[in-house]
């Protein structure tokens, strides 16, 4: 009873009507950690895409006379076997890391969204068959999938975005189908039925919405992991073209002057993959707990 | 039990032939002719066309298919198109050092998982609690083929304690499977730690505690066992993260095991040993989950399989 009395109360003070944006923004307010955790991609962006405005040298600019130094007030992360400087390097391979992370999981969560909303929507024959092939690839195991494909189609960038999308392609099958499949039952979409509504208009305006939560959770965490993914593959020399300033491909071919002493080719690359696959997957919890009332109460 | 097993066993198939379509198709699948690309770019006219016949190219497809299949199941693998080795040959060799670097990765990240997620468990919502999920979430974040650098550095250019490379006595596993482990370990802690969390808000547990057994016990017997069943399909998984893991883990070490002969394959595009790996790892990814599913029976007794 108190309860109800301190809830009036509350509502009270704020007769500001509560839009779902709102309610997100309040909650996603309180996940300070996350909110830095997004915060550090973004900047890394940002100091990648004005490099040019503060670093003397690009990512392919060899210099012979200074290869393999170590930190310097000209070189702030030192230079390789080449003399190129791996700030540079690294600034370029964000903008690489964060675009296959991105274009990758994009395009595996719009064809894995459609599926599953197909198969949430339509049942019968249409669900068995998206759900079967999506359990024999979803019961694989991420980066052997991604092997895998690379063994069929071959190395190289868009072969990089095509193992790393394919594999989250189930996943978001699932999710969607299991929100449809709630949704499909609910009030406002038997009134929308009853309004004359085509199941196009039905399954896109009204249901999609409604699994856009679980989905943007999936998203962000998805991102982390792709990231990983795809430096794995670039390290096994399975990636990007090994002379890219990537930061797996990068990690190689540092590994070779390890034992000349030169820790820094191995190291920064490494801990750039660790940061950022760190920020997402941090951002990821933070929004799965802003965006989950159930885990909210907890 | 044992019909269960089987039946389970029999349910491999359909997939199996899945994936056999597959990677038998992706030969076929290529631009150009197979046996061209098989042959290599060195290989002369005559070459070619004995490698056709031989490989039974000139047949329709779906015989061919057939025979893949039938060379399958008898282990008659070919050889390796590049050195002339049967693959057979390859593959039984890397097998055992991959099985105990998977292993020893394994097992101790098991335990490492399950002791970190109840630790927080039981802490919950403490800063003990929260310490446990940051060193957790680091993990899974951590590119375990940095780890393996960073503990080569130290453990092998630095202190000179461990080899760097290759397996040749039982030590040089230590480093290859921490490396492994480490994002097993830290799956397994998030994932112990929220079921954990569900089970401690049962009722039973209530009882338990009410009936004065200490923490101790109620945590590790009752709780525990409860959490368990969702643990053991979360190892089945984590088993099968391990096999594409290794893969990589591999190259750090130049393990002489399964995911070197894979990578070295995929390098100069011999596709025997390709189709062979790719049909090995999906055989033993689907045993592992299987397996993990039977253990389900002996851990819950409120499902008996029929």
């Amino acid at each position: 009873m108190t309860q109800s009395i301190e809830t009036a109360a509350a509502v009270a003070d704020k007769p500001k009507f509560k839009t779902p944006l709102g309610e997100f923004w309040r909650r996603m307010s309180r996940e300070k950690l996350a909110l830095v955790a997004a915060a550090i991609p973004a900047l890394m962006l940002l100091a990648a895409f004005a490099a040019p405005l503060y670093l003397p040298f690009g990512p392919d600019t060899y210099d012979y006379e200074n290869t393999l130094m170590g930190s310097s007030l000209l070189h702030w992360a030192g230079t390789d076997e080449f003399g190129r400087d791996i700030l540079a390097r690294l600034l370029f391979g964000a903008k690489l890391s964060l675009y296959i992370g991105f274009v990758s999981v994009s395009a595996g969560a719009i064809i894995g969204v459609v599926l599953g909303l197909f198969a949430g929507y339509y049942g019968g024959w249409v669900d068995a068959v998206i759900m079967r092939i999506s359990d024999v690839l979803f019961a694989f195991p991420g980066i052997l999938l991604a092997i895998g494909i690379i063994a069929i189609l071959g190395p190289g960038l868009e072969n990089v975005i095509i193992a790393v999308a394919t594999f989250s392609v189930p996943a978001f099958a699932r999710i969607v189908r299991g929100g449809t499949l709630s949704l499909k039952q609910s009030t406002y979409v038997e009134a929308a039925r009853a309004a004359g509504a085509s199941d196009r208009i039905i399954m896109f305006r009204h249901i999609l919405p409604g699994t856009m939560g679980s989905v943007i959770v999936y998203f962000t965490m998805r991102i982390g992991s792709s990231i990983l993914t795809a430096a794995s593959l670039s390290f096994m020399g399975l990636g990007v073209d090994p002379s890219t300033a990537e930061w797996g491909a990068m990690l190689s071919a540092g590994r070779e002057y390890l034992l000349a002493g030169a820790w820094h080719l191995t190291f920064f690359p490494g801990l750039a993959i660790f940061l950022t696959v760190l920020c997402f997957n941090i951002l990821g919890d933070g929004l799965r707990d802003a965006l989950d009332p159930k885990l909210n109460d907890t | 039990m044992a019909n269960y097993f089987l039946r389970r066993l029999m349910a491999m198939i359909p997939v199996l032939v899945i994936i056999s379509i597959f990677v038998f198709g992706f030969v076929h699948a290529l631009p150009g002719d197979p046996a061209r690309i098989m042959a290599g770019e060195d290989a002369t006219l005559a070459d070619v066309e004995a490698l056709r016949q031989r490989l039974g190219l000139n047949d329709g497809l779906l015989l061919q298919y057939f025979t893949f299949l039938k060379n399958l199941v008898t282990f008659n693998l070919g050889n390796s198109l590049r050195t002339g080795e049967p693959v057979y040959d390859m593959l039984a060799r890397a097998f055992m050092p991959t099985f105990w670097l998977s292993f020893c990765a394994l097992a101790w990240s098991l335990v490492a998982g399950l002791f970190i997620g109840v630790f927080s468990a039981t802490r919950h919502g403490k800063a003990a609690d929260r310490l446990g999920m940051v060193v957790a979430v680091s993990g899974i974040s951590m590119p375990n083929f940095w780890l393996g650098i960073l503990l080569m550095q130290l453990f092998s250019l630095k202190l000179k304690w461990l080899g760097t490379s290759g397996f040749e006595t039982a030590s040089d596993l230590i480093l290859p499977s921490i490396t492994l482990g480490t994002t097993v370990a830290a799956v397994m802690a998030r994932f112990t730690r929220s079921a954990l969390i569900e089970v401690v808000r049962e009722d039973y547990i209530r009882t338990a505690r009410a009936k004065g057994l200490s923490a101790r016990i109620v945590i590790w017997k009752h709780a525990l066992r409860n959490a368990l069943i969702p643990i053991v399909t979360m190892i089945g998984l984590q088993f099968g993260f391990l096999l594409g893991g290794s893969i990589v883990i591999e190259r750090v070490f130049r393990w002489p095991g399964l995911g070197s002969v894979l990578v070295e394959a995929i390098y100069v595009r011999d596709y025997a040993v390709i189709q062979a790996e790719l049909m090995l790892f999906s055989f033993e990814f689907l045993l592992i989950n299987l397996v993990a599913d039977v253990l389900y029976g002996f851990i819950n007794p409120a499902i008996r399989y029929k």
